[in-house]
């Protein structure tokens, strides 16, 4: 071992108290901001994930003007032929078509508008979440012509229980059921929604040519996001059905949803779609846009949490520096005398100032590295387990239309913990190099008295 | 040139405007390889002002030094810090050691520095530790070691690398008359044997005796500069 090793070595367990509490409060400090930063990254991914799979996918083909006027004349025709096409590019795990239109529900007892979703049964049911928060009755099913998925909320505005049966039935359980539900309404939900099912409802809307158009559904099911924009507004028929209605062709939807492998370049899948539009004979009329295109409401929301989240991360990672900046300093001015010595008899302060790094190189890198594997542990513990956050926020959560997953699971990004720990680390040594120009200044002559 | 060390017309001031403190007024003098020399005079005197001047800790409001034959006013701080390395050893009064380092290895320190080889430094290390009388010491830390073997290993230190000279100012101000009786007498030894040039501190009057001449400062002047025997009469 050098000799500048052993002198920062010894001087560090000299005061061995001091280095590990020091050693571990950066450990802990950024264990925490690990963690959290972990968990909002599982949060959001989630989010994503959620929304690209309920929404237009990672990826979305459709006609450049559609966002500003979202016009079911904006087609993306030859469909089939796309689709087989960009199936074929790596890193495209599934795709998607979907027409998207606005229309009103109307029922015997109320009229609301609504977004009008046409999607592929098949698909859906294994990529959608919606397909899993069916509540009551069943996701759309492959043969299904007129029918129809509604959420909770929109179901009760369209009041479309029958009000005998429902007071019959209510009569017949609620002494049977307000035992064990203490709250009658949530009783009366329950049956509203199962009394939903089944029932019928019209839809209208403009086709192709700005006709109005209309169409009787039968409701299939009834699905429970908790969000109100999507349980209150979005219906969902089978892709057939609402070609039928607008009057589209086979081969035409309003958008190509592309659903992409985890980890994937995704700017490389762009370009190579891109290639493959450009060969398409609307190629003029239609564009391959990002998610944070087709949902920028849900991507603002992710860069300003986001952003809050780092702010606050970024005063937990200032305390840490401030704590190996407190002790670097400190550890100087009490061996000024020993420095002055040292210096006295012929050694160049250089010498000390890399001693002193050498001693601040161990403490940050021992503190960052517990702090990366606490942090990193703990972040992996909730990726697999997962935080039940129900009993914190009991009505739910969401944003822009996404109903927060409850049970959240954080997402341990190596990357990111490289860029964390590398930062804490540059930081801590760019910190110690106050106290060391101290040592420069130290008065050898008055010190050696 | 025999002096080791000469200083000419050294002025030092401390303080400015109304409140400046002469610590030397017009010092001359000249040491020569080989003596033993003891520096006397009450406190404030500028005793340890003037060790601090040539060793270029200090540097003096005026007039000239030389230490080993080169002009120390001329030099930058790095080249007096490597001046101080390779030719001169010290001792001072307290707070001689490393604390995190053995009785070895605060030996060993001046050689480590000065970049000699390792089989070398052993053997030099290992002879001077057993010359002051600690052999069997080595492995031991400042804290384990009395205020008497702490400052023979502080000796030890300055004379290893065996400098032009070594400075030591009151070097028994912190261990009892008998122990520093002991630490002059290994000084003289040395001084005899190796033929190692000392300049010491002192308020001791049985320490100065020790020394083969002694100068006298009073505020900032010498007062007295002469062979012990001389200055006896
Ligand atoms: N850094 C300084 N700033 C101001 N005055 C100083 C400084 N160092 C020394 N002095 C003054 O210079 C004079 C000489 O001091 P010096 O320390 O050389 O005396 P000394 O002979 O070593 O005394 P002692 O026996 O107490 O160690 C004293 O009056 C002291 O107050
Ligand atoms: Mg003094």
């Amino acid at each position: 071992m050098s000799l500048l090793m052993k002198l920062a070595w010894r001087s560090l367990w000299r005061h061995k108290r001091r280095t590990i509490i020091t050693i571990f409060s950066i450990a802990f400090s950024l264990g925490l901001a690990v963690f959290f930063i972990s968990f909002a990254e599982g949060v959001y991914a989630e989010l994503i994930d959620d929304a690209v799979r309920m929404q237009a996918g990672h990826l979305t083909i459709e006609n450049k003007d559609y966002r500003q006027a979202s016009s079911i004349d904006l087609l993306v025709e030859n469909l089939s032929e796309l689709r087989s096409e960009i199936k074929q590019i790596k890193g495209v795990k599934s795709t998607k078509a979907i027409i998207m239109g606005q229309g009103v529900a109307k029922s015997g007892r109320g009229a609301v508008g609504v977004a009008i979703s046409g999607v592929e049964p098949k698909v859906e049911q294994s990529t959608s979440p919606l397909a899993k928060k069916i509540v009551a009755g069943r996701y759309l099913r492959a043969g299904d012509s007129n029918a129809v998925i509604i959420g909770k909320n929109l179901a009760q505005r369209l009041k479309l229980e029958n009000t005998r049966e429902l007071k019959k039935l209510h009569a017949l359980l609620a002494p049977l059921f307000s035992p064990l539900l203490q709250d009658e309404e949530l009783m009366d939900d329950l049956l509203r929604i199962r009394l939903s099912i089944g029932k019928k409802l019209v839809v209208t809307t403009n086709d192709v040519n700005g006709q109005m158009v209309e169409e009787l559904v039968r409701v299939k099911g009834i699905f429970v996001t908790g969000a109100v924009q999507i349980d209150g507004y979005l219906i969902q028929v089978p892709i057939d059905f609402a070609r039928h209605l607008v009057g589209m062709k086979d081969d035409q939807a309003t958008q190509l949803g592309i659903l992409l492998d985890p980890d994937t370049d995704r700017q490389e899948v762009i370009s190579s779609i891109s290639a493959v539009i450009a060969n398409e004979p609307d190629a003029r009329s239609i564009v391959v846009k990002k998610w944070e295109e087709v949902m920028p409401d849900l991507a603002a929301y992710i860069k300003i949490d986001g952003g809050s989240n780092y702010i606050f991360q970024g005063i937990l990672i200032f305390l840490v520096m401030f704590t190996i900046f407190n002790t670097i300093l400190m550890s100087v001015l009490e061996r000024r005398r020993e420095f002055g010595m040292l210096m006295a008899i012929g050694t160049p302060y250089q010498k000390i100032e890399r001693q002193v790094i050498l001693e601040t190189i161990f403490i940050a890198a021992w503190g960052v590295l517990l702090g990366l594997v606490f942090g990193g542990l703990g972040g992996y513990a909730m990726q697999v387990n997962g935080l039940d956050l129900r009993q914190f926020y009991p009505e739910g959560f969401t944003v822009s239309g996404i109903a927060f997953d409850m049970i959240v699971h954080a997402k341990v990004e190596i990357p990111t913990l490289a860029v964390i720990g590398s930062t804490v680390f540059g930081a801590t040594i760019l910190l110690c190099l106050y106290p060391m120009g101290r040592i420069k200044r130290i008065p050898v002559a008055d010190v050696i008295r | 040139m025999n002096a080791i060390v000469k200083l000419q017309d050294v002025h030092k001031d401390y303080g400015q405007g109304d409140v400046v403190v002469h610590a030397l007024r017009g010092l001359s003098l000249e040491i020569d390889k080989g003596e033993m020399t003891a520096v006397a005079g009450p406190s404030g005197s500028g005793k340890s002002t003037l060790l601090n001047m040539i060793s270029g800790l200090d540097k003096p409001t005026s007039g000239s030094i030389w230490v080993d034959g080169k002009d120390t006013s001329k030099m930058s701080r790095s080249q007096l810090s490597k001046l101080r390395l390779e030719r001169i050893g010290f001792v001072f009064q307290a707070y001689n050691l490393l604390p995190v380092l053995t009785a070895y290895e605060n030996a060993e320190y001046v050689l480590l520095m000065r970049g000699v080889p390792a089989s070398e430094r052993r053997d030099k290390v290992m002879a001077i530790l057993k010359r002051v009388g600690l052999e069997g010491m080595e492995k031991r830390f400042p804290r384990e070691l009395s205020g008497g073997q702490q400052q023979r290993v502080a000796i030890a230190r300055a004379i290893v690398s065996q400098p032009a000279l070594v400075l030591a100012d009151e070097p028994t101000a912190n261990v009892d008359s008998k122990t520093a009786a002991a630490l002059l007498d290994l000084m003289a030894e040395l001084n005899e044997e190796k033929g190692s040039t000392f300049l010491f501190s002192t308020h001791d009057r049985a320490v100065m005796k020790r020394a083969k001449r002694l100068i006298v400062l009073k505020d900032g002047q010498i007062l007295e500069n002469g062979s012990l025997e001389h200055l006896d009469e």
